[in-house]
Formats: structure tokens, sequence, C-alpha cells
């Protein structure tokens, strides 16, 4: 396959990878943000199903009048209090009942913590940070919250109790980081995992990216004549293969008495005259021609077609202008001359080899018959 | 008003800097409990918040030149503080029949009280947006 091609090909395919994989890394992080989910949302039923029995077994034994009998029952309230704690669990950091008062305001009947710090007294007021509190007397459904805005806390619980359709009190429970932090450790092998499996992606990627760029600047410099910057006689078969060689002529070039051009001024300004040569054929063509520098002196011009001037007159346009060109060396001037031989009908042949050929043996007459001609093939 | 827009970034940014948030809460408090723009306060024993964020408050080592005595505890308190008013950071600091208020966490929340019959007898009025923070002992 063609360099070109396999380059284009490799800069489609490697985005498209690189896409891929981050859409890979997309779908786990999303995926995970589900397991998250469900595993929060099945921790949060699970102790809500706890927190109903405790709330059934609160409103069948205890149904009038609730929160007047735990205020004047400090008994009870300490029975009430001890059943709870048996519900509590580790994860749950804070769990209490509150009550409504005449005003409105929330106050807790009774609080597991056996903290003194975070203990609160009974009938003392509790101050909501968020609304499910009059969410749950409302709804008479269970309600819960992320506390984004407090610090220790992560969940909390409101599950309301009811007696003959009518709230008496809510039960609270407080969950703190720890569960949330334990999910995310289980998780996190397979976090790890898709990290790492990202990062090899990404740098097989970006290897395979140098790779292929520093492939293509190898494949250039093996194209290209170091000296001159035209095509080389590697490129020619590349070349083939991307065109229809009967929309070209053939013309084969050959500098005038380059050898002596060397011999008498040295290989420094033979390789002045090349680059000059080589200038001046570049000004003159086209940029669907390609000029091929085939041997030392030689070169291999397709020209194409579509030009309409014709090849013999292309030819001569090309002779004439490196005719007058002049190379400044150090205090002198020096003309160059070229011999151009012209295969016009480069599809005649069988293979490029001959076709090349015919045009090489134009130039052979022209060099025999003078130099600083252009001689054309002509079909008998 | 002004304290419920405090709580309000009080609660929004605990993560950045408690200690400075409660410092600028007790300011609040503070002012609207004696109506001045710079009270002058006494810290018995200790209070990490005022000490390391004054704001405007005016921190005095001798009790009887205090507007207000800031608890961190109830016990040895000097005779110069007793008829100044008191304020409490804990809620057991409010077993003190002299304390008027206090300002607590609990269960990770934030909380303010104040004891209507103890204003009273202190001739303490307070701003309209801490009404709401005064409860019945």
């Amino acid at each position: 396959m063609n360099t070109r091609k396999s380059f284009i090909i490799f800069s489609i395919i490697l985005p498209v990878m690189t896409l891929l994989s981050l859409y890979i890394y997309y779908e786990y992080v999303q995926t995970k943000n589900k397991i998250f989910h469900i595993i929060k949302e099945h921790f949060i039923n699970e102790k809500m199903v706890s927190f109903d029995n405790y709330i059934k077994h609160i409103a069948q034994k205890h149904p009038l009048n609730l929160q007047k009998i735990i205020l004047k029952n400090k008994t009870l309230a300490l029975n009430l209090e001890k059943k709870l704690q048996l519900v509590q669990g580790k994860d749950v950091k804070f769990l209490y009942i509150l009550y409504k008062d005449s005003h409105g305001s929330l106050r807790y009947l009774i609080d597991t913590t056996q903290d003194k710090k975070n203990k609160a007294k009974l009938n003392q007021k509790f101050h909501a940070v968020s609304n499910i509190w009059d969410k749950a007397y409302k709804t008479q459904k269970n309600q819960y919250t992320y506390q984004n805005e407090l610090e220790s806390l992560w969940i909390t619980l409101a599950c309301p109790i009811v007696v003959n359709n009518k709230v008496v009190a809510i039960l609270g429970a407080d969950f703190t980081y720890s569960i949330y932090n334990e999910i995310l450790l289980t998780l996190k092998p397979m976090q790890n995992m898709f990290i790492y499996i990202s990062i090899f992606i990404i740098i097989m990627l970006i290897v395979a990216y140098i790779l292929v760029y520093m492939y293509y600047l190898m494949h250039k410099k093996s194209i290209i004549d170091p000296l001159t910057k035209v095509y080389n006689r590697q490129y020619l078969t590349e070349f083939l293969e991307n065109i229809s060689l009967k929309e070209y002529y053939i013309l084969m070039l050959d500098i005038d008495h380059f050898k002596k051009v060397n011999d008498n001024y040295g290989h420094n300004i033979g390789d002045l005259v090349l680059i000059k040569v080589t200038e001046k054929l570049s000004s003159i063509v086209r940029t669907q021609d390609t000029i091929i520098r085939f041997g030392g002196e030689e070169f291999v011009l397709f020209i194409h077609k579509e030009n309409g001037m014709g090849p013999l007159k292309v030819a001569n346009r090309i002779r004439i202008a490196i005719q007058k060109m002049q190379i400044e060396m150090q205090d002198q001037i020096l003309n160059i001359t070229v011999s151009i031989g012209v295969n016009p009908l480069p599809t005649s042949t069988d293979t490029i080899e001959e076709a090349i050929k015919i045009a090489d043996e134009q130039l052979y007459i022209a060099k025999s018959l003078g130099r600083n001609i252009v001689k054309i093939y002509e079909e008998d | 008003m002004k304290i419920s827009i405090i709580f309000f970034f009080l609660i929004s940014f605990l993560h950045a800097n408690d200690l400075q948030l409660k410092s600028s809460i007790l300011y609040q408090i503070f002012t609207s409990l004696i109506h001045k723009e710079k009270p002058i306060i006494y810290i018995h024993s200790q209070c990490k918040a005022v000490t390391k964020y004054p704001e405007k408050f005016t921190i005095t080592d001798n009790c009887a030149d205090a507007d207000l005595v800031i608890l961190s505890t109830l016990q040895a308190l000097p005779n110069s503080c007793q008829k100044k008013i008191l304020f409490g950071t804990k809620y057991s600091h409010l077993n003190n029949k002299r304390v008027i208020g206090a300002f607590f966490w609990q269960k990770g929340r934030p909380n303010i009280l104040f004891y209507k019959n103890r204003l009273q007898m202190q001739d303490i009025i307070l701003d309209s947006t801490l009404t709401k923070y005064i409860e019945n002992e």
C-alpha cells in the first residue's frame, strides 16, 4: 500500500481508537455511578424497612398521644430509646424521633446518641437544614436527602410515624460518609483496572502515532534526493501506482558536459549546478508535473498532458530556460545546457522501463547530434 | 435575614474555613445582641474562632470592660464576669441560668438558641433576625 494512503488510514484509525477508548472509560464511569446508585438505594431501602418495623411497633403499641406519653413517662422514653438503638446499626450515626410542637417547630422526643456533645435533651428544638421533615409530614411517606451542606453527614432519612392517618412523629436517621466510602472502596479495584487499561491504551496509541509519524518521515527521507530536494529514483514505483501513464509525456533530461564541470571546477560547483538546474526546472513545470532525479546528472520529467502545450514545446522551453540561466561562481559566470529526449506516447510500450528507455534513446540521439537539443520519439 | 444569609454561607463554605465563618456568625449575633458595631468581648477560657479571626471584635483581658462574655466552660468564671451578658458555645452552657443563649454544633448541624425569660431578665431585646431562635425555657 502507498505510504500516503497508509498514513491517511492511520490518521483516521488512531483518533477513532482514541475516541473509542475515551468512550469506553466514559461508559465505565456511568456504569460505576449506576452501580453506586443501586447500592445506595438498596442500602437506604434496607434501612427504611428496618425502621418501618420499629415505627409500626410504636404506632401499634402507643397509638394515641405518643409525644405526650414520652414527654411524661421517662421510663417509657428510655425503653423506646433502647429499642431504637437495636435497629441503629453501625452505619447510622444519629438516630432520633422528632415531633412538631404547636408552633410548628420540630423537637426531640428520643435520641439514641450516647455522645454527650451530640445528645439532645428531651423536647429540645431541632434545627432543620433541609425540608424533608415538612415533606414527610405532608406526604406521610419516607423521605431522604443528601446533606451536601453538612460536612460530616451524607444522607438523612425522615420516616413518618403515622397513626390513624396522622403523622404523630418522625424518625430521623443521619448516615455518615463511612458507608459511602465503603461503597467507593468496593468499586475502587474495578475503577483502578479501568484506569490502568485506559492509560495503557492511550500510551499505546501515542506510541502508534509516534511510530507512524516516524515511519512517514523516514519514508519521505528515502524518496527525496537530499541535494536537489526533488524526488529520487526510489519514488518512481510509488508515483506510478498513483497515476495513469497515458496522461503524461516522459522527458529524459541530461546536463551537457557535467563531468567536465566537476573536473574543472570541483564537485562543489557540480552540486551547485545540479541545484540550480533543479530550481529552474521546478520554476518552469507546474504542480501536476513531476521531476525525478534519475541518476547523477540525469532527470526524468513526467509532464501532464493537461497543459496542452505539446511535449516538444515544453521540452524546448525547458532547454532554452536552462541555456539562458547564468550560474554565478566566485569570479565567473557558468552557462549550462541540457539535452532532452521525449517519449510522447509512454503507453505504447508494455512497461514503464521500456517507456523510459525510449526517452533515454532519444536523449542519446540528442547528445550524438551535438547536445543542447530536444529529440522526440516518433512512431513509424 | 442577615443571620439566615450568614447561616447559608456558613453551611455552603464549611469546607473552606469553619473558624472564620464561626467568628463571623458570632459577630452577627453579638452585634444584634448589644447593638454595637465593635463589641468588646471577654473570652472564658478559649475561643479559637474569635482569637484567630477577631473580625471587628475588641478582645479584652478584663471582664469588667467587656460588653459580653463568650464561654467555652462554665468553670472558674471570674467574679467580674458574673454580671455580664454570658453567651455559650455548648448546649450544656445553658444549664447556667445566667447564660442567655448559645451557638453550638449538634449532630453535624449549627444551632442558635436564646431563652426568653433570661433575655427579659437582662433587658435584652434581640434583632428581629434572631427572634426565631428564642425559646421558652
